[in-house]
């Protein structure tokens, strides 16, 4: 009689103990097909004409867009007094990781405020004093057209290249 | 009709060990602290972007907040998770470590930018956060211990099986997402030819060196290589569109994480996009018996006791093998 009992003890536990398992499970089934509903739920914009992806609940879009021969970037080019090109690292462009930097440059051009952005970056160049960043006199913001299979073998120019905002470096004299 | 329900709700329920689901507590946990605490200042400096390049997501609806209750927040948020990996008062600390974090990510995404690399691990801290996480392997089970002296193992039950379900299930819905992603895009099929990814390897590489970044030494010796590109291809999508599979059976579970991890590891290489939870292989955890982890001093104390006994079993009559049996009649 005892064995049969099992852990849970005298048959009220037992039935306390079957009661919450049920309790649980519940909450169980109801947490997993509300998460599981709402991870599924934006795969609908993957029909949609203007898909918009957010977070956590995303589509998942990365890698599905189809790219061409010739593609489009946006960057900061920053020149010397002898006419010398640098690129500008991310770290002066804008807080984050590549793709933030990336997507906040994207979206500032595109709000048409490329001046702005060249002008943030002018005044942070301002104050560097290791080289070559201290030799930069002005910096543009430009959207260069790069041809993927020339660039991979040695031509390293852009096809073409757009200055759109651009702003000189001033610093204080010492 | 109700034998299908039935067999669903045995499968989904299917009791596990308690020390599986703390385990995954452990682990999640100390991943999300180890993420968080170096990010500090990142995270800060992405709170402090322009204003004008706020775009909220998720459960963020409101404006940007002041820099000194984001600070608050975040340091909030890397106690509750400290709290959730040690098991302590895990009722109320699991549901606020997973509020705040799903919070703390949605905001740090909310400037223009998303991390795909997130999503899992939000959503597995809200299964431990809301699930019976902290039974085993916890300070809450230690001082339940020490109060009413008694057995500590929590038999196997469905409460700690769901959860692990559920987190198993979470993982492969995004792979699957991500495949049907890539279907209904421009490309469809068309996109296993490898030239998109090859592309998009591409594509990486040029960005990294316009915003000052070193060139990616790997993405130039490959890129003439279109086959190779048409084999990931074929196998990164099969991985992503089969992966409910492995939601069904235990080992085919274990194969595709191995698989999936080995993917994540090759886009690292190729294209230095670092996934720290996939390189990490803890978004996988849940598919693997874990708790026998716990298990490993054990089994490794036996086998070095079994590896000194050999003078012992060569003594007369207490021989074991076939040889050493032959050696003694011999």
């Amino acid at each position: 009689m005892i064995s049969m009992m099992g852990p849970a003890g005298n048959p009220t536990e037992r039935e306390e103990s079957a009661l919450e398992a049920r309790r649980e499970n519940r909450w169980g089934g109801l947490l997993s097909v509300a998460m599981l509903g709402a991870v599924f739920w934006p795969i609908q914009q993957n029909w949609r004409e203007d898909p918009k992806d957010s977070f956590p609940l995303s589509y998942y879009p990365m890698f599905s867009q189809k790219r061409e021969a010739s593609e489009n970037f946006y960057y900061v080019v920053g020149r010397d007094a002898g006419d010398g090109r640098y690129f500008i690292p991310r770290k002066w462009i804008g807080p984050g990781g590549q793709n933030q930097v990336r997507k906040q440059m994207r979206r500032m051009i595109d709000e048409g405020r490329a001046s702005d952005l060249a002008r943030s970056v002018a005044k942070r160049l301002a104050g560097q004093k290791d080289e070559p960043w201290s030799r930069i006199v002005s910096v543009a913001v430009v959207s260069g057209q790069y041809a993927m299979n020339d660039f991979f073998h040695g031509k390293k120019e852009p096809a073409s290249e757009k200055i759109l905002g651009s702003r000189k470096v001033k610093r204080k004299k010492s | 009709m109700n034998a299908i329900v039935e067999r669903l709700r045995g499968f989904w329920f299917e009791p596990a060990p308690a020390a599986r689901l703390a385990m995954l507590r452990i682990l999640v946990g100390a991943f999300v602290v180890g993420y968080l605490i170096p990010q500090q200042d990142n995270l800060l400096d992405v709170a402090q972007s322009d204003r004008q390049l706020y775009a909220p997501v998720g459960v963020v609806f409101h404006g940007p907040v002041g820099v000194e209750l984001f600070q608050w927040l975040m340091r909030g948020t890397i106690v509750a998770a400290v709290c959730l990996t040690l098991g302590l008062w895990h009722r109320f600390t699991g549901p606020v470590c997973a509020a705040l974090a799903l919070w703390l990510f949605c905001y740090r995404h909310s400037w223009n930018k998303l991390y795909h690399s997130d999503n899992v691990v939000v959503f597995h801290l809200i299964v431990l956060g809301l699930s019976r996480s902290a039974d085993a392997l916890s300070l809450d089970a230690w001082m339940r211990h020490w109060r009413r002296p008694g057995p500590t193992a929590a038999a196997p039950a469905s409460r700690y099986g769901w959860p692990v379900r559920l987190m198993c299930a979470l993982i492969v819905s995004t792979y699957f997402l991500a495949a049907v992603a890539k279907l209904a895009g421009p490309l469809g099929l068309g996109w296993m030819s490898g030239e998109n990814l090859r592309s998009q390897m591409a594509i990486d590489c040029i960005r990294k060196e316009v915003l000052g970044g070193q060139p990616n030494e790997m993405a130039y010796a490959l890129y003439d290589y279109l086959p190779l590109f048409t084999v990931l291809a074929v196998a990164s999508l099969s991985l992503e569109f089969l992966a409910p599979v492995a939601l069904f059976h235990r080992r085919l579970g274990v194969i595709w994480s191995v698989n999936t991890f080995l993917m994540h590891w090759g886009i690292y290489f190729i294209m230095n996009i670092t996934f720290h939870y996939q390189l990490w292989g803890l978004i996988f955890a849940p598919f693997f018996r874990i708790e026998r982890l716990l298990e490993l001093p054990r089994r490794l104390r036996r086998r070095r006791a079994k590896a000194e006994t050999p003078a012992a079993d060569g003594a007369p009559g207490l021989a074991t093998s076939p040889q050493a049996a032959n050696l003694v009649k011999g």
